[in-house]
């Protein structure tokens, strides 16, 4: 199984603190790392292939193992394919929330909901419609909308902390706009996507 | 604008209660995954872990490096009273 680890700046895990030196097992109680499925749930500002050793479990979006070693640093994984991530999700927020413009009757917002084209044009048209859309859709509108903001906050800075960060927030209102369309199937569709489109930009195998 | 936010309280709310337990390590395994899947996300509430640690970690020199001069004691000592009976 290919597994893979997030970490800050250096190979300093990000919730331990503790340095990875490439290439050497390290031994604990419980080491995690996750699978590409998960990889959209622990974005950090460098991308690292992991070998497990012994007893390898998997639970719910993490893998534990007590021995484990860093391979090769994903290179691919840099601030300008994040801010490509953000964008991404931020399209797929606004593809979710489409269908309701359309059903309250926008139908030429919902075309640019759609349309995966200007991020600055679903903050407009959000903020232009707002008033007359029914409050039972103003929800994943307004979702849509945040996650437009934030990928366009994401794509302008140049501080690589604030890009993984606005990455993982923007994918985050992906699969929750997603989550309030179509329940709980919709959310982990949503984050499958994700992770193949990290994937196959990234080369992961 | 929209109240995607709604969600993230909810978290919020639930990470601020289990904060302390995460610091110490006392939490089982899938609570200490799920604490740390809402702090890839939310920087208010990394912010708030990190105000614990460093209170946990500048309280136990402070009581040693700068004792309470007995004055000051004695004020505290005196507002604390008069609280108590005002209540």
């Amino acid at each position: 199984m290919n597994a893979y680890k997030f970490l800050r700046p250096g190979a300093v895990g990000p919730f331990s603190g503790v340095r990875w030196l490439p290439g050497e097992w390290v031994e604990a109680e419980a080491l995690s790392a996750c699978e590409r499925r998960h990889l959209p749930l622990w974005i950090w500002e460098e991308l690292w292939e992991v070998e497990l050793g012994g007893v390898v479990v998997s639970r719910a979006h993490k893998l534990r193992a007590p021995r484990a070693r860093l391979g090769r640093q994903i290179e691919a994984w840099t601030p300008t394919s994040a801010k490509a991530f953000a964008r991404a999700c931020a399209w797929r927020a606004a593809l979710h929330a489409s269908g309701s413009l359309r059903d309250a009757g926008f139908g030429d917002a919902a075309e640019t909901f759609a349309g995966g084209g200007d991020l600055q044009a679903v903050r407009r048209l959000t903020s232009e419609l707002w008033d007359e859309l029914p409050h039972a859709v103003r929800r994943p509108i307004g979702m849509a909308s945040d996650g437009a903001s934030d990928a366009l906050d994401t794509i302008a800075s140049d501080d690589p902390y604030e890009v993984v960060r606005g990455a993982a927030v923007v994918a985050y209102t992906a699969a929750m706009t997603a989550q309030h369309i179509g329940g709980s199937d919709a959310h982990d569709a949503e984050r499958a996507h994700q992770a193949d489109w990290l994937a196959a930009e990234l080369g992961l195998v | 604008m929209a109240d995607k936010h709604q969600h993230d309280e909810v978290v919020c709310q639930g990470f601020v209660e289990l904060a302390t337990d995460y610091l110490e390590g006392a939490l089982p395994e899938d609570r200490r995954d799920l604490v740390e899947e809402h702090l890839v996300v939310c920087d208010s509430c990394k912010t708030y872990l990190e105000q614990i640690e460093a209170t946990v970690e500048a309280l136990p020199g402070a009581g040693r490096d700068e004792p309470v001069p007995d004055d000051t004691r004695a004020a505290l000592l005196s507002a604390f009273r008069e609280w108590r009976t005002e209540r």
